[in-house]
């Protein structure tokens, strides 16, 4: 187990957060749209 | 100049060098990355404001980039002339990823002129999107490889040492050091991090200035958010580098942590001051070291003692680790709270104060860089290759290392200056709102051209 995590887990966290960012990127509704549009939504 | 006059010198000089580097060279890793998302997302949704955000931070980013290779070219030339001992023996063995890290770096920077020269050139704007691929993907290499040098500092392997020469030496063993993985992932992760903060700072500060534009407001959204997500990799992988430091190099944890006795359920010890062996006015978080360590509350955590005085680190580490830690922790919050806030519509997050803290978390970024670059290097102590050769067993003996240190500090004091100045000036020049207009001027210009409704 200490071996994964001292091996490998840092590249998969690291691989992770890199799809993580493009994936939340994209929305912006919170300051393109108001309160009411994205109650809506 | 004696000996141990040189030794000292030599130490400053590249202690300033790497202090003074690390802050573009972490600006020159994260910032082609944000560039591409922002590229991205304004393909994505079409927006113009995302693709603009993209240009101005692509401008910048060459100013880095500039001052970067001139810190780094220094902090070769400086390993060469300041450490010859240590080269000559470590060079033989982990010469590989330094040649890398310069074919990394020749990598971004051919795609980086490439990609400069051809906005607009491009019909479909993905294409010249795949042009940062290879710059972003240079710059974190770069990174990566100069990282598993520093990380073959701290846990060296693939090499033998008969009759006091290095034999069967295997440089791909070395590269693969237990220390590379945590290592090079902190580092990655950190510098998106401290990025994506920087970049949100100048957003911020354009917002308290006065500005109302949604392309602020648009930029200091995608930015918080992004440093959230970096920093809660960089406190994961943060976690995941305590326990290789529980596992290869206990004595900079423990002296980290000012852990002296070897003992299970240990606690975590924030801030406080040590008197003789005692640790007073502390904040104690009971079995974190523990868990920090072996994931397990009641594991047992090498202390200090266990070791010989003279290879014990020097105990201010622990300030350093804890000012990294403490500002990694307050970003995570202050971008958590953005983000839940605007989710949820909290006004505070639009206020003057929070915005400030906004602001502020640019440079504290950096300042957590530092403090985890200086713990790193004197967490190291008193080795310059960890069981291997001690740091003055490797410096030069010349005489001369403290008018390098002036003329290098004067240097730097040019740089830094001069690079503000640059990047000030090509921006307050050109500000936003008047780029918006003139690219809004251009698109209905080419609609009349081609005989189409520029609405």
């Amino acid at each position: 187990m200490n071996e994964f995590l001292i091996f490998y887990a840092p590249f998969i966290v690291l691989i992770g957060v890199i799809i993580a960012a493009f994936v939340i990127s994209p929305f912006d509704d919170a300051v393109t749209k108001g309160p009411k549009e994205r109650k809506k939504k | 100049m004696g000996n141990e006059e040189a030794v000292f010198f030599s130490r400053a000089l590249t202690e300033l060098t790497l202090s003074f580097h690390i802050i573009y060279a972490t600006i020159g890793v994260g910032v082609p990355l944000m560039i591409m998302i922002a590229q991205w997302v304004g393909i994505k949704k079409n927006d113009e404001h995302y693709i603009l955000l993209a240009r101005r931070w692509a401008r910048g980013f060459v100013i880095t980039v500039a001052v970067g290779v001139v810190t780094g070219t220094a902090i070769g030339l400086q390993l060469s002339l300041l450490w010859p001992n240590f080269m000559e023996l470590a060079g033989q063995v982990i010469a590989l990823p330094l040649f890398m890290e310069t074919f990394a770096f020749f990598f971004e920077a051919i795609f980086l002129g490439i990609y400069l020269y051809t906005w607009d050139r491009f019909d479909n704007q993905k294409k010249h999107l795949l042009l940062l691929v290879p710059v972003a993907l240079g710059a974190s290499f770069s990174a990566v490889f100069i990282t598993i040098v520093n990380a073959f500092m701290n846990a060296p392997q693939g090499f033998d040492i008969v009759d006091g020469k290095l034999v069967n030496i295997r440089p791909i063993l070395a590269m693969f050091n237990p220390a590379m993985p945590t290592k090079v992932a902190h580092v990655v992760v950190t510098a998106y991090m401290t990025s994506a903060f920087v970049l949100a700072a100048i957003a911020a500060f354009r917002l308290l200035k006065g500005s109302d534009h949604i392309y602020h407001k648009k930029a200091l959204h995608l930015t918080v958010k992004l440093g959230l997500v970096f920093s809660l990799g960089a406190l994961l992988i943060g976690d995941l580098s305590g326990k290789y430091l529980a596992e290869y190099q206990p004595e900079k944890l423990a002296a980290a942590e000012w852990h002296f006795e070897t003992e299970g359920e240990a606690p975590l010890m924030l801030y406080g001051v040590l008197d003789g062996q005692e640790v007073k006015y502390a904040i104690k978080i009971p079995f974190a070291l523990s868990i920090l360590a072996h994931s397990n509350p009641m594991a047992e955590v090498k202390g200090l003692n266990e070791y010989p005085a003279d290879e014990i680190p020097p105990l201010y580490i622990h300030y350093l680790f804890d000012t990294m830690v403490s500002i990694g922790m307050l970003m995570i919050a202050v971008s958590g709270l953005y983000w839940l806030g605007s989710r949820l519509g909290w006004a505070f997050i639009r206020s003057r104060w929070f915005r400030w803290i906004l602001f502020a978390g640019g440079p504290l970024s950096v300042l957590a860089v530092e403090a985890g670059w200086w713990y790193a290097e004197v967490g190291r102590q008193p080795w310059i290759l960890r069981g291997i050769m001690k740091t003055p067993e490797g410096a030069t003996t010349s005489g001369q290392v403290d008018l390098m240190l002036y003329l290098f500090a004067l240097l730097y004091l040019v740089l830094g200056v001069g690079s503000v100045v640059v990047l000030r000036r090509m921006f307050r020049r050109n500000p936003v709102e008047r780029e918006i207009a003139d690219r809004e001027a251009e698109r209905i210009a080419e609609e009349k051209a081609k005989g189409g409704d520029p609405a």
